[in-house]
């Protein structure tokens, strides 16, 4: 579903991504795993094309989509949850479901509130609570609630379960879990690494820019796994 | 007892002006995050387009009207163009500040280059005769200035309560980012908030040129009014903004009770100090500064 074929990017001239091939299958969830600053949030970025690419291609659908702005990129099935609950603080529930289906049609966009209010009932009991006034894992599901307005073939997330209590993240992942089943596939960045190697179909581990290593669950008792995650510290 | 009715009156109208120019003024600021002063020399425009349209073309007074409030959302637009070349180069929100007063300084000669430093009447409603109400008097005009402001504020709420293009703007001025991401075009943004804060201070400068005497730095005036009472009320908060002015017209007209009334501007001056000193957030206390 989607190829990205030997991608350099980073921001202006400060190559971070050196040459990164990943491969999404249809409804799988890839995990993305690595130490700070390896360039986890750039992969997703760039997919997403937020900053700079040099060189490689990212291929969704049969279709090359390198260069496409943001609203196409929607438009094809690709949705983007950034890192750090990133949310409307001071627009409501409601409103900021509605944000994320800015770019769709006024029908779609009411049909989907109904399928986000279904998933994630609390969002419809504060559907009128400035977002501000939400715990950090309500607020983490509504930023996911936001990206689900678009009706997601790929869903991008980065670093969902950050600063969540060991209950809220776990509700996450089983959250993430429901939503992969309904046909969604997910590329979900994580520190979290025993966990998210867990819930992925496959791994992709990170180092400076490059991929060390991939596999499915075997992949935790890698040896070298251990070494990049905790080398360093 | 007269008194105290006059002064009310006189602080809603005052009040009522400073709300349309902060308005305007926070509503850009909360979108485009730096301090448009500029924003005076659409008020001053918009007066001396009247006064062109007019006075001096002699047009009917409403066609006047309609084309004067057009032409300020349209100089609001090409305002905006300017900001826009310089974001493209990568100017601060300093930057942009310091562009803004130029821009004020620069708008300012051009009137006094174009129609003269002598004092501007639009004759327009303004010697009809006033209303007594428990003692104090306010002319028709006035009583238009009030409700007018009113109404417009009015129509700013639900516009950015309501509206998809409010909500929008609302968004971006709340985290510019993630409105990119779900596919919110901020340039455009930004170019809604300075025609609609145009417009604003286009109908702003309108019922200003009809009340008072037109010169070319009036603009500056009533900026810094209105900056006081975005600064008061809490800036980029609409709502703040608008409270900030009514309080603002109130603490100058009920101020020269006790003082002369030749300390009318240093009571704003005063205010705007003491806010900046001990309550930089203002009342509706929202974050200074650009980039979050
Ligand atoms: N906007 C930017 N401009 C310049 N450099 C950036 C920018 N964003 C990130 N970087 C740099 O790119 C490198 C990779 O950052 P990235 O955010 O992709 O790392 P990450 O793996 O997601 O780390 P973390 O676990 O801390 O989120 C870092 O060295 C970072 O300093
Ligand atoms: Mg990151």
């Amino acid at each position: 579903m989607l190829k990205i074929n030997n991608l350099h990017a980073g921001y202006d001239k400060i190559e971070i991504l050196k040459g990164v091939n990943i491969d999404v299958k249809n409804n799988e969830i890839i995990a993305l795993i690595g130490p700070n600053g390896a360039g986890k949030s750039t992969i997703l970025k760039s997919i997403f094309n937020l900053c700079n690419i040099y060189s490689g291609e990212i291929i969704f659908k049969d279709k090359n989509i390198t260069k496409l702005q943001t609203y196409e990129l929607i438009h094809e099935g690709i949705s983007y949850v950034p890192q750090g609950r990133q949310i409307f603080r001071e627009l409501t529930v409601k409103e900021n479901l509605e944000m994320g289906a800015f770019i769709l049609d006024k029908n779609v966009m009411k049909r989907n509130i109904k399928d986000v209010y279904q998933k994630f009932p609390f969002l419809k009991e504060k559907r009128n609570e400035y977002a501000i006034n939400l715990s950090g894992g309500q607020q983490q599901l509504l930023a996911i609630g936001r990206a689900l307005m678009q009706n997601p073939q790929l869903l991008l997330l980065d670093e969902p379960s950050l600063g969540l209590s060991p209950k809220s993240m776990k509700e996450m992942f089983n959250k993430i879990k429901e939503i992969n089943k309904e046909g969604v596939s997910i590329i979900i960045v994580e520190q979290n690494a025993k966990q998210s190697v867990e819930i992925a179909d496959r791994t992709y581990i990170l180092e400076d820019g490059k991929i060390a290593l991939n596999g499915g669950k075997e992949i935790l008792k890698n040896k070298k796994l251990k070494d990049i995650y905790f080398g360093g510290r | 007892m007269g008194i105290v009715i006059q002064l009310l009156i006189n602080s809603l109208i005052a009040g009522a002006i400073y709300a349309l120019v902060a308005a305007g003024f926070s509503l850009i600021y909360s979108t485009n995050k730096f301090v448009h002063f500029a924003h005076g020399s659409v008020i001053a425009f918009s007066a001396y387009m009247l006064y062109l349209f007019y006075s001096i073309l002699k047009f009917n007074f409403g066609i006047a009207v309609i084309l004067t409030i057009l032409f300020s959302g349209v100089f609001g637009y090409l305002l905006n163009l300017i900001y826009k070349k310089l974001r493209e180069r990568n100017a601060s929100s300093v930057i942009l500040l310091i562009a803004s007063v130029g821009l004020l300084i620069l708008i300012e000669s051009l009137i006094l280059i174009l129609f003269g430093a002598d004092v501007k009447t639009i004759g327009f409603l303004k010697i009809a005769k006033g209303l007594e109400i428990f003692g104090g008097i306010i002319t028709p005009l006035q009583i238009w200035i009030i409700i007018i402001s009113l109404l417009l504020l009015g129509f700013l709420y639900l516009f950015m309560k309501k509206t998809k293009i409010g909500k929008a703007m609302r968004a971006v001025a709340d985290n510019k980012d993630v409105a990119e991401i779900v596919g919110i075009s901020s340039e455009k943004i930004y170019s809604y908030s300075f025609i609609i804060g145009s417009l604003i201070a286009g109908i702003a400068g309108i019922l200003v040129g009809l009340e008072q005497n037109l010169e070319p730095a009036m603009g500056t005036n009533l900026m810094i009014k209105g900056f006081t009472g975005a600064v008061i009320g809490g800036i980029g908060s609409v709502s703040g903004a608008i409270l900030g002015s009514f309080l603002l017209g109130f603490t100058e007209n009920y101020g020269i009770w006790f003082l002369p009334s030749g300390y009318k501007d240093a009571i704003a001056f005063t205010l705007l100090f003491i806010f900046l000193l001990f309550k930089p957030r203002g009342i509706l206390g929202k974050k200074w500064g650009g980039d979050k």
